[in-house]
């Protein structure tokens, strides 16, 4: 299965069956017999109710085991529920819930007396039956502990659950790649997401401050120096898809492509190559060049101190504020334009 | 901890700088706030210490190097208990 489409494929689903039910309820409830239609749409009606008549029990109980299942995966997969059951094992784990419990019910009307509440037997199968299957009898406790003699009714559905488990978040881990590698392509540098995941930390709401200090001590882990930057990169994206959910990822990647690449270019990173490129010249050129650019006498006069000799910095990090502050100072255009007659 | 108690001023202000930012390039930082580089690697060297901030190797910046703010100082003026 394709693991990006996860989420559409559970709105699609979704929309799908509320239609699907809207519509069979519409085609059920609509009386058609005063209309003059082919004689076959009214008989197809009154045969739909009729099964309708005759499966309600059926459909209600696997509605009630599909329910259990769906509540299992959203709170064991609490922060992807959606993508959780739109998974195929989370799938089968939902129609094991629902087909166990109409064969459960099916035995039970078979065998209890015709005079029993069928509602009763309803409620009873579809919401008793999942639960008996989860459940492990302790028939004698021995003293001082060690292994109770107990039947463990629930062993096989345990099996089961535990393979889905497994299956599912690999399908999770899958996806959760592809939404982290979706925001490192719109999101490249280390300095882009550590600001986008410390704005996310501060922007939540909901955190606490014992949380919010527990989150930045995160944060600072995985910006630690010690950490080579593709590795800091990539558990930066995932600690913004941690916080922030899919649809934040969605907004991240949207807000992005929205920016057209020239006005992109004249900001940031337009000038991180700009200064790049100033860097590699020599600090006596940069600073010939910076003072041909700047004309103001302040920004001169910068420019001059920051060039001065400066004893236990190398000389990357005294060109590079030059570099900067000529970006900042000066229109792009004319920097451009020195550099490449200079070169 | 309050900032005000171990930095000077003008440390502070820098932090309340990087802070903003989030991360930035200590050179851009520099040409920003228009401190000499010599200086302003001394008090950012005196944040890191302090663990105000971070300073890592960063490939994507003209100096080769990124400040990044703990948020240590966010945090405890953002929310109560």
């Amino acid at each position: 299965m394709n693991s990006p489409d996860l989420q559409r494929r559970f709105d699609f689903g979704f929309v799908l069956l509320v239609i699907a039910l809207a519509l069979v309820a519409l085609f059920l409830a609509t009386p058609l017999e005063s209309l003059n239609l082919a004689p076959i749409i009214p008989l197809l009606q009154m045969q739909g109710r009729l099964a309708l008549m005759v499966l309600w029990p059926y459909a209600t109980v696997a509605a009630l085991g599909a329910g259990v299942g769906l509540a299992e995966l959203s709170s064991t997969f609490d922060d992807y529920p959606r993508q959780a059951i739109a998974t195929r094992w989370g799938q089968y784990l939902i129609w094991l819930n629902g087909i166990s419990a109409v064969l459960a019910f099916a035995i039970a009307r078979l065998y209890m007396p015709p005079q029993t509440n069928e509602l009763l037997l309803i409620v009873g199968v579809g919401a008793g039956f999942p639960t008996l299957i989860r459940t492990k009898f302790t028939l004698a406790k021995q003293f001082g502990g060690g292994d109770d003699l107990s039947v463990n009714i629930g062993w096989l559905y345990d099996q089961f659950q535990n393979v889905c488990k497994k299956q599912i978040d690999l399908d999770l881990m899958s996806y959760r790649r592809t939404q982290v590698d979706r925001l490192l392509a719109r999101y490249s540098t280390v300095q882009e997401l550590s600001q986008t995941a410390l704005y996310t930390i501060k922007a939540r709401a909901t955190l606490t401050k014992t949380e919010e200090e527990g989150r930045l001590a995160d944060l600072a882990q995985i910006v630690d120096p010690k950490v080579p930057p593709e590795l800091a990169r990539m558990n930066l994206g995932l600690l913004i898809l941690e916080l922030g959910g899919v649809a934040y990822v969605d907004l991240l990647v949207g807000a992005k492509e929205s920016v057209p690449a020239v006005a992109e270019i004249s900001r940031g990173g337009g000038e991180e190559v700009l200064a790049k490129r100033l860097v590699e010249l020599s600090l006596e050129a940069l600073e010939s060049l910076a003072l041909r650019v700047l004309k103001q006498p302040e920004d001169q006069a910068w420019v001059k101190a920051a060039a001065q000799p400066a004893p236990g910095l190398s000389a990357t990090k005294q060109k590079a504020p030059i570099a900067y502050y000529l970006v900042e100072h000066a229109e792009p255009e004319a920097v451009t334009s020195e550099l490449e007659t200079q070169t | 901890m309050e900032p005000k108690d171990e930095l000077s001023s003008e440390e502070q202000e820098v932090l309340v700088w990087v802070e903003r930012a989030g991360a930035v390039s200590p050179s851009r930082l520099s040409a920003q706030k228009e401190i000499h580089p010599t200086k302003m690697w001394e008090m950012l060297e005196h944040l890191r210490e302090l663990n105000w901030v971070i300073i890592r190797d960063d490939p994507d910046s003209a100096d080769g190097k990124l400040v990044i703010a703990t948020g240590t100082n966010m945090a405890s003026q953002s929310k109560a208990e």
